[in-house]
């Protein structure tokens, strides 16, 4: 306590330098503010309805994502994005990271907080760059139902080789994200501290030709996630991207990407504990041809095992029409889907016209 | 002879290597260009949009991001044309990439007034940044390159002073060709799909008088389009000027439905052939308009 009253003049002068140094900074250079909405209106024939026990038509306000962006100074940015969602009437911090660009050895940039992992390719993306709307099944079993955003820090560099790039990145994370994001599971976690986990991404960027350009990935991922329990968990990914672009406004686009995990999972009765491992596999591919400015097309296969009950599959298919209206700023898909569960032995069928849209400079995206 | 070997092996180290060129690569193709003329040999150029290609959209790509790496300069066009250059710089993770806005000096047009906001299309609140059209907007962009390649590489400054005089005093020498060529031009009222020519329309006397699309960067409406056709018709319009990079759908309409023409204007070096460099790139425009069926 003693040491704390001793810091406080020092803490509070130090406060009143930082917000002094900046006031006129922080007036004069707002960050870039974003607003990204998703509106959704789904229809279930009857059979699917009753399986998955929603009604044949609905409206669904899917979230509002608040996103601040800027730069710190010439060094530094720091990125926020806050997603709303309204069905769920829930807030969630879906992001906020501190970034160093520039200036450390090795080309190496540093990155702090919480953020998207980049294990695979489709988990470091925002889901509204995907015109097939949900988030892949392996993703959801496998890391959790909104992929895995981990509070934590990475080091990313990028190496030219030729005219190719070759991505690494490294990072160590709070086990207390995780794969379990519900509430329950959280409250669990409270009872022992998290542990640190780690990760790695490998990728390699190569244009083909003035028009061809292909990337290829691989992650792993290791840890003990459950620290209650000590549960650990291996995972490893593999991924590829390959585009056609013949001009601005025509695109060929094939994506896949594979996921295996190995995860301890607990076997719980009233008399005994048992430690178990999962061994499960997805993958998921998607093509998508854009033919002119404002249409595109395309379809994608899913299918995962689940990563924490044995011999459970899920599987998907499905095709999308997508129209931007105007440039980036607005996007409507109609999207087709067929899901079928030996877990929860359903078929779904639905088909979701998306409206998504986007005020504010959150737009440009990487490769 | 072992001597002489060694003596041979320490004058090469000593002499080091050649004098490297200076690493620019700019966002396009006409800044490239501009680059090429002042630096001549002493620099390397690339330009990240292709000429053919819409430089308000271009792809982040990680191939970008290690080409920039490897710069010491990097040239934007400015006034918010090029956005999309901020993440490949980011990514490049070159703490002494120079970063130089070739639009400072220049004087921009329709610099809009008033509260702006997207309802007014993809409008630049900044004014219109398809300035390198006009040729002395050119000079301020050789005189901005001109000042970079100076302070990355001070020891060729009095190359990159004659390379810039020389570029002046060629631009000085086409302008009063272009203009005796494009004489014919003054006063020809033309559509375009975009809004990428007031400084070439201002220079050289050509009347824009409406754009295919509604508005900056919206697609082409029935009704705008209709509305078109019937202008027109009335104004006796003979050209349908079209960037090389958007559908000539709409304009093909028009043209079918008016009697005008649809002719592709390439408003960037690379965007049409013999448009090879930023003086070309003047000829083949003033080429097409007045070679266009009237």
């Amino acid at each position: 306590m003693s040491h704390t009253r001793g810091a406080a003049p020092l803490v509070a002068a130090l406060f009143m330098l930082t917000v002094g140094t900046h006031a006129t900074a922080q007036t004069l250079l707002n960050p870039d503010l974003s607003v990204i909405g998703d509106f959704r209106a789904v229809f279930r024939p009857g059979n699917a309805a009753d399986s998955t026990g929603t009604n044949e038509f609905s409206f669904v306000a899917e979230e509002i994502e608040l996103a601040y962006n800027g730069y710190l100074n010439p060094y530094m940015r720091a990125d926020a994005f806050i997603g709303f969602h309204i069905a769920e009437e829930a807030i969630d911090v879906e992001e906020f990271n501190l970034t160093v660009l520039r200036g450390l050895p090795l080309s190496l940039q540093f990155n702090a907080g919480r953020y998207l992992l980049d294990f695979g390719k489709i988990n470091t993306q925002h889901s509204h760059q995907w015109a097939w709307i949900e988030f892949p099944l392996m993703i959801r079993t496998m890391l959790g139902e909104e992929g895995l955003r981990t509070d934590g820090a990475r080091v990313t560099t990028l190496v030219a080789i030729g005219e190719s790039a070759l991505g690494l990145s490294a990072s160590a994370f709070s086990s207390g994200a995780f794969a379990h994001e519900h509430e329950e599971h959280a409250e669990e976690e409270e009872e022992a501290a998290p542990e640190i986990m780690g990760s790695g991404r490998v990728s390699l960027f190569s244009q083909l030709s003035e028009t061809w350009s292909a990337e290829i990935g691989g992650s792993y991922l290791g840890g003990t996630y459950d620290p209650a329990e000590q549960l650990g968990v291996n995972m490893g990914a593999i991924d590829g991207k390959l585009r056609w672009r013949p001009n601005t406004y025509g695109s060929f686009v094939w994506i896949f990407e594979a996921m295996s995990s190995d995860r301890e999972v607990a076997e719980e009765d009233s008399v005994s504990f048992t430690v178990v491992k999962v061994k499960a596999k997805g993958a998921f591919t998607e093509v998508q041809y854009q033919w002119r400015k404002r249409w595109d097309a395309g379809g994608f296969f899913d299918w995962t095992e689940d990563a924490t009950i044995e011999d459970a599959e899920t599987t998907a298919v499905g095709a999308f029409l997508g129209f931007n209206p105007v440039e980036e700023t607005a996007r409507i898909s109609l999207v087709y889907r067929h899901e079928t569960s030996d877990l929860y032995d359903f078929e779904d069928d639905s088909v979701t016209l998306q409206f998504l849209w986007s005020l504010g400079p959150h737009k440009a995206h990487t490769f | 002879m072992k001597t002489t070997l060694l003596i041979c092996i320490l004058a090469a180290l000593l002499a080091g290597p050649a004098a490297a060129k200076v690493n620019v690569v700019a966002s396009t193709t006409d800044l490239a260009s501009i680059t090429e003329a002042v630096g001549g040999d002493a620099v390397s150029v690339s330009s990240i949009n292709r000429g053919g290609n819409d430089p308000h959209f271009v792809e982040v790509l990680p191939s970008y991001m290690v080409r920039v790496k490897k710069a010491q300069v990097y040239l934007l066009v400015g006034l918010d044309l090029d956005r999309w250059a901020y993440p490949i710089i980011d990514g490049s993770r070159n703490g002494k990439l120079l970063v130089v806005d070739c639009s400072k000096g220049i004087h921009p047009l329709e610099v809009p007034t008033g509260k702006t906001d997207a309802s007014m299309g993809d409008v630049h609140p900044r004014g219109n940044p398809h300035y390198w059209l006009d040729p002395d907007n050119g000079v301020v962009i050789a005189t901005n390159v001109a000042d970079a390649l100076m302070r990355v590489d001070s020891e060729n400054a009095s190359l990159y002073r004659a390379g810039l005089q020389r570029f002046k005093e060629q631009l000085e020498q086409r302008k009063p060709q272009w203009k005796e060529h494009a004489s014919s031009l003054a006063g020809l009222e033309i559509i375009t799909f975009h809004n990428s020519w007031p400084y070439f329309a201002r220079v050289f006397g050509v009347n824009v008088v409406g754009f295919v699309e509604p508005l900056p960067g919206i697609e082409p409406t029935p009704s705008h389009t209709a509305s078109l056709i019937e202008m027109v018709k009335a104004r006796g319009i003979h050209i349908i000027g079209v960037e090389p990079y958007f559908s000539q759908r709409t304009p093909a309409t028009i043209a079918r439905e008016s009697g005008a023409k649809v002719i592709e204007l390439p408003p960037s070096v690379g965007g049409a052939p013999g448009a090879d460099n930023y003086f070309a790139l003047f000829d083949v425009i003033i080429d097409r308009l007045k070679t266009a069926p009237r």
